[in-house]
């Protein structure tokens, strides 16, 4: 940690240490990052290693991407999480705003992990495939060359350096901003803070918006949906909440952030319920126009997820991240009671996996050629209602090119070992950088006011 | 069983007889109404002009009901969607139906090819009627709980109980309160702190004036005028 560099990479702010009173300070031990840091550690091995003897690379890359999209998806969330609270001047939400702040300033960490996924490019993106662009080629691909302007490498990079830039310093402000008030409190930096929210809020959607594209739309290079941006925007911030709620209570669980009450958390848990159902709203708004429409090149997405397998995680989502979190998280005493509401989070954590697996393994295609070949003796023959189609692979495979169904849903044991891998190591390093300033912000000037928030 | 709902109502008519405190601050008004509560009045009430925090914890009010209301009201709501959504646009095609009546069956028209009934078209207004049935047993469960409209309440005998929308703090405890008597509940109030006591019945207000604190009963009745007494106290 001596090297300035990796020092910036981690925490942007030196450690306080003594500075902070006591009873703000993080009282636990190394074990508290040590332990998620080092499992993580020991199961994105094991899940990589068992992944690649087992000969499956394309697999092991996207486990890889799902584990990794995840940890962005939610310091994505924590930084909209921490930007909203300022430009609200929201008060109740001080004393539990360092948690959101501590995952916000996850980017760089987040830009060197995602390193994996920028090599294995050719295996998670099909169109990082040069003879699609190719007229002469038999694997021409009239789509995929026409989205050639934005979908090729060099840009796809740019935009990659862009995106975590710009998460980055705005994360890494609004944590510097609030940590330095702890210890020298000064009200302009409460307003720099409301600033930069300001500032921050439409650049970060809009950021948000296209690497929800190229992370995981993309993964489909033939599909689209406008609505893809909230889609994934509604599922990080789902899990932020989930993420911040949970360390909240292990944290009071631990005798430490006596100042983050069953208020607070109970009101962490409403947001929970809301955005349960925002993100079922999106979700279905997405599903709904399609059906609707009924229009082959947009259905086919939804297509791929009710057959071989992936109806029943279609029809789970439904159930387990809507319908019982809906019923469950609705009465007032779930939200109040410490272990109810820490296994609701924990259980959205696990679903809002299943929703990123759900959306990027079935893109996974390791045998391009059967799809290839339908195309060139299937003649783009679309028809018209799914209602007709009976086989959908035909129709998939004449409008996209590649076969339908080549990984069908199962037990996702490397999957989750690499995703609970990378989220050890994320969770164990955020804890880290906690740990080194106060765990709540005693010097911002609505402390107070948070402290006396009681719901009615 | 007809004796008792009739005794509801006219419990419920005479809840608002009895003493008006009135008291010059939210904070003294939180406290009064736990000072009440210590000496084990139960029936009581107050009007403020705005919510004051911790005055439901202060009153001992339980966790209200229209939550539940609200969620039956949105079961309904939702069904009622599905089957508003079936209805209209698949419905019941019996055989045995006059086709001269076919006007009161469901009106299925083929678009696109789509089910005629098929849930994913259907969500919105399930999803509408859900919330409209909920919005509606909300504020009906509200009204219902609060006994509202009520057109007439005794405490509009009051002069200054009209200050209550605007700057003054009101406690009132009901006569039907097992622990009531005019003279020593009005002597508790002034202890608690109150500016002005009244007391209130169906036949107008009057003030017990400071003798009740004697032990003296007041008799004083709203036929004789009562000149309005305003405490401004330190509003």
């Amino acid at each position: 940690m001596a090297n300035p560099l990796t020092q910036f990479l981690f925490d942007p702010v030196a450690a306080e240490g003594d500075r902070v009173p006591a009873r703000y300070r993080f009282t636990g031990d190394q074990r508290w990052w040590l332990v998620p840091a080092g499992a993580g550690l020991a199961l994105l091995a094991l899940g990589v290693v068992f992944g690649l003897a087992a000969g499956d690379t394309p697999r092991v890359l996207f486990s890889y991407l799902i584990g990794w999209v995840f940890c962005v998806s939610i310091s994505i969330g924590a930084l909209f999480f921490v930007m909203i609270q300022h430009i609200t001047k929201a008060k109740w939400s001080v004393t539990i705003r360092r948690i959101a702040e501590t995952l916000a300033a996850s980017f760089p960490l987040l830009a060197i992990a995602g390193i994996p996924v920028l090599l294995g490019m050719h295996d998670l993106f099909h169109w990082t495939h040069a003879e699609l662009y190719d007229p002469a080629s038999p694997d021409y691909d009239s789509i995929v060359a026409g989205k050639k302007a934005y979908l090729n490498v060099p840009f796809f990079l740019v935009r990659y350096v862009l995106y975590f830039v710009v998460f980055s310093v705005i994360g890494a402000k609004l944590y510097t901003l609030s940590v330095r008030n702890d210890t020298a409190p000064d009200p302009e930096n409460t307003l720099k803070l409301r600033w930069w929210s300001a500032v921050g809020i439409p650049v970060a959607a809009v950021f948000t918006a296209f690497a929800s594209y190229d992370f995981l739309m993309s993964t489909d290079p033939h599909w689209f949906s406008t609505m893809f941006g909230v889609y994934f925007f509604a599922g990080g911030w789902l899990g932020a909440l989930c993420l911040i709620t949970f360390l909240a209570l292990l944290l009071k669980k631990a005798g430490m952030a006596d100042e983050i009450t069953t208020e607070h958390t109970q009101d962490m848990g409403k947001f929970m319920f809301a955005f349960v159902v925002f993100w079922t709203y999106v979700a279905f708004s997405q599903y709904m126009l399609y059906w609707y429409a009924n229009l082959p090149e947009e259905t086919v997405w939804f297509h791929k997820r009710f057959e071989g397998g992936w109806e029943t995680v279609s029809w789970a989502l439904l159930l387990f991240h809507f319908v019982l979190p809906f019923l469950i998280l609705l009465p007032r005493a779930t939200k109040r009671i410490a272990p109810a509401l820490a296994t609701m989070a924990v259980w959205l954590l696990v679903m809002h996996w299943v929703d990123l697996w759900w959306i990027a393994m079935p893109a996974m295609h390791v045998s391009y050629d059967a799809g290839h070949a339908a195309v060139m003796s299937g003649g783009g023959e679309l028809l018209a209602s799914l209602q007709a189609v009976t086989a959908p692979e035909a129709v998939h495979e004449s409008t996209s090119g590649m076969a339908l169904h080549v990984v069908e849903p199962h037990l996702p044991l490397v999957e989750m070992a690499v995703w609970l891998g990378l989220f050890g190591l994320y969770v164990g390093t955020a804890l880290l950088r906690l740990g080194r300033h106060a765990i709540t912000p005693y010097g911002d000037p609505y402390f107070a006011d948070s402290l006396r928030f009681e719901n009615v | 069983m007809l004796s008792k709902i009739r005794q509801t109502v006219e419990d419920r008519g005479n809840q608002h007889v009895g003493l008006l405190a009135e008291f010059s601050d939210p904070g003294a008004l939180v406290e009064a109404v736990e000072g009440l509560r210590e000496k084990g009045y139960t029936r009581l009430d107050t009007f403020t002009p705005f919510p004051i925090h911790g005055m439901d914890r202060a009153m001992g009010l339980g966790v209200s009901k229209l939550g539940f209301m609200v969620f039956g009201g949105a079961v309904i709501g939702g069904l009622l969607g599905v089957f508003l959504q079936w209805w209209t646009s698949a419905g019941p095609q019996p055989n045995w139906w006059p086709t001269e009546l076919n006007q009161f069956l469901g009106y299925p028209i083929n678009i696109s090819n789509k089910p005629l009934f098929a849930w994913e078209s259907s969500v919105p207004i399930i999803f509408e009627l859900t919330i409209l049935f909920s919005a509606l047993t909300a504020v009906g469960g509200m009204l219902a709980l609060n006994g509202l409209p009520r057109p007439y309440n005794p405490l509009f005998n009051s002069d200054r109980f009209g200050r209550a929308t605007d700057d003054a703090f009101f406690v009132h405890v009901s006569s039907r309160d097992t622990a009531f008597d005019r003279a020593t509940t009005a002597a508790d109030l002034r202890d608690l702190g109150a500016t002005g006591v009244e007391y209130v019945d169906h036949d107008g207000a009057a003030l017990v004036d400071d003798d009740a604190e004697a032990g003296t009963a007041v008799s004083t009745r709203a036929d004789a005028p009562v000149a309005p007494h305003h405490t401004t106290g330190d509003i």
